[in-house]
């Protein structure tokens, strides 16, 4: 398992680097010129020219692009154009926050999802089928600022269950962070639900529809032990593989839940960022988001070859 | 019936009609998007007000029988905000899409013909887009390219091109194997001619309906991206921005952003039932036995 894990680790060095790259280019082929766009075309030429040695974008490209990395390796994201603290501090301060909705999320999502999806497969065309298919068809169809907003109204305004707005709470404090942390978690996690449900109920039927299950039902096998034993461990890999994907989307939804509820986070560091043109900041954030999102395939990978012994040794 | 779809599949043909006949749902879901896109065409004759001109008289009321979502902070009806949102949520949202078919498919058909190392290069590329969410790479490109309609389009379009590339890219490599193309090469035929004549009829059904699919995604993150403040600027109406505005007031107005918010879901559960369909259709597997 060591060596599975290691292997993969490796493997997910030049998918980083490609992103890193990439993210270099696409920074730099903005239209415009980061010192105009923060000191203003009424800056003089001096002034510029400082400003531009300064965060060093008076440098040849490819050396641009070596430091670039080599900061990048050593966790260094430079200084926050709009703030002057460094972008990792500033990031840092916020991820627990984006963090913690992001897992609370999944877990909601896994949760509810996995046995609907699982249930609709078995029942298949029964009346709970089609009504599973429907609610979680509605769930994912959510634009995630709509739910957050009919949630923060109505559960929040209207019948007072949820605090309005979040702030920032200590963890020393667990109670009233988990409180803060339940409507915006539950407006993502309905989402994941859709989609895990979904995810759930086709890989269940393929693996149902697979030979070795008629071959299980056949010896005589106890249903429940067919389903759960042959089928449901088998339906798990495609179900862990696409959880993983949503991963992704669900950052990108995180930033609207957390615009909507006034969450800490790193969606309100990204639309402040963008609204102050700090491109510091915004490239900070975008290597996080890669990281993570590198990250979160790493981790499937691995989930893998807990779940399925084929793919571990196969490689 | 089963046995024409799973024929039909490999063709990488589903007519419209089969799909349809497959589900109610989907009959449902293309009934409601046809409405709704009818009563974007036909804004104008659908509502008495204007979309854009304010009324002081008229701020903040409650849904009515003059106002069916109710007026917004400026006095404005906003049912007739949601028509020509329509309008331009829709336009934005097709129009991405289809160029995303149109570049996502090239590239995929270019990456499974050529194979090797141009092959590598492209869905490489395509990968690493992929893994960035939808959402955050739209909202970096327009906020890097500015607020604008072009640069709306250029977003979405590029969250969805390597969706279409990979979709294109698969049946490429099967198709390419066969006989006939090898005819082609024995003929002396170029390779865009081949490509372009005898590759992309076959793939082209198979891009046509995930196309379909995507437009769900597209008008949510138009929206999504109207909402955060990066669409089209007010006071032009769009889904997004229409949100917004009653975001912004939903302690005073809290129909606003409920009504307009339903319209969206309304709108992309309807795509997402005919995807449904669609997804059923092309994959056999899933379906009833």
């Amino acid at each position: 398992m060591l060596v599975f894990t290691l292997k993969r680790l490796l493997a997910s060095i030049p998918t980083l680097f490609a992103v890193l790259t990439v993210i270099f280019v696409l920074v730099r082929i903005v239209p415009g010129d980061p010192a105009l766009a923060v000191l203003g075309d009424s800056a003089s030429e001096e002034v510029i020219q400082e400003f531009r040695k300064s965060i060093g974008i008076d440098k040849p490209l490819w050396e641009q692009y070596l430091v670039f990395m080599g900061d990048v390796l050593q966790g260094n994201l430079g200084l926050s154009m709009a703030t002057g603290k460094t972008v990792v501090e500033e990031v840092s301060n916020v991820l627990p926050y984006t963090l913690e909705l992001t897992v609370a999320s999944i877990i909601i999502g896994v949760v509810f999802g996995i046995p609907l999806g699982i249930f609709s497969a078995i029942y298949r065309n029964h009346f709970f089928d089609y009504l599973a298919r429907m609610v979680s068809l509605l769930g994912l169809s959510f634009p995630a600022f709509y739910i957050s907003i009919l949630f923060m109204i109505y559960l929040s305004v209207e019948w007072d269950w949820f605090p309005v707005f979040s702030e920032y709470i200590p963890w020393s404090d667990p109670l009233t962070r988990l409180y803060h942390l339940a409507l915006p978690a539950l407006s993502l996690g309905v989402i994941m639900i859709g989609y895990v449900a979904r995810t759930s109920r086709s890989s269940m039927l393929e693996v149902l529809g697979e030979d070795y299950i008629r071959t299980a039902k056949s010896k005589g096998l106890p249903r429940n032990m067919v389903v759960f034993k042959h089928g449901f461990r088998n339906a798990l890999i495609p179900i862990l593989t696409l959880t993983g994907l949503y991963l992704g989307l669900l950052m990108g939804n995180s930033v609207l839940t957390e615009i909507v509820f006034n969450r800490p986070g790193l969606g309100g560091l990204i639309v402040g960022s963008l609204e102050s043109r700090d491109y510091t900041m915004l490239q900070g954030l975008i290597v996080t988001y890669a990281f993570f999102i590198v990250l979160a395939n790493l981790i499937t990978d691995i989930s893998y070859g807990l779940v399925d012994p084929r793919v571990k040794n196969n490689d | 019936m089963i046995n024409t779809l799973a024929l039909n599949v490999k063709t990488a043909t589903v007519s419209t009609y089969q799909i349809l006949k497959s589900s109610k749902l989907t009959w449902i879901g293309t009934l409601i998007f046809v409405i709704v896109t009818l009563m974007a065409v036909f804004a104008p004759y659908l509502t008495p007000y204007d979309p854009i001109s304010q009324d002081p008289l008229a701020v903040l009321q409650e849904p009515s029988a003059l106002h069916w979502m109710g007026t917004d902070s400026y006095g404005r009806d906003v049912w007739t905000r949601m028509l020509y949102g329509a309008r331009i949520s829709l336009f934005i949202s097709v129009v991405a899409v289809v160029a995303a078919m149109i570049i996502g498919g090239a590239l995929g058909i270019v990456a499974g013909y050529y194979g090797g190392r141009v092959d590598m290069m492209i869905m490489r590329v395509m990968d690493i887009m992929l893994s960035f969410p939808t959402l955050i790479m739209g909202l970096i490109v327009v906020a890097m390219l500015g607020a604008s309609m072009t640069n709306l389009v250029i977003a979405i379009a590029l969250t969805v091109i390597p969706k279409f590339a990979r979709v294109a890219r698969a049946p490429t490599l099967s198709v390419k194997k066969r006989e006939y193309i090898e005819a082609c090469y024995a003929l002396g035929y170029s390779d865009i001619r081949i490509m372009v004549f005898h590759i992309l009829p076959n793939v082209f059904g198979e891009v046509l309906v995930i196309g379909s699919l995507w437009i769900a995604t597209a008008i949510r993150i138009e929206a999504s991206l109207s909402f955060i403040g990066l669409g089209i600027k007010p006071p032009t109406p769009t889904w997004g921005g229409i949100i917004r505005e009653g975001f912004n007031n939903f302690l005073d107005a809290p129909w606003i952003a409920t009504y307009a918010g339903l319209a969206v879901l309304v709108v992309v559960f309807s795509l997402n039932l005919i995807g449904d369909g669609v997804r059923d259709a092309v994959d056999p597997k899933l379906r009833g036995e």
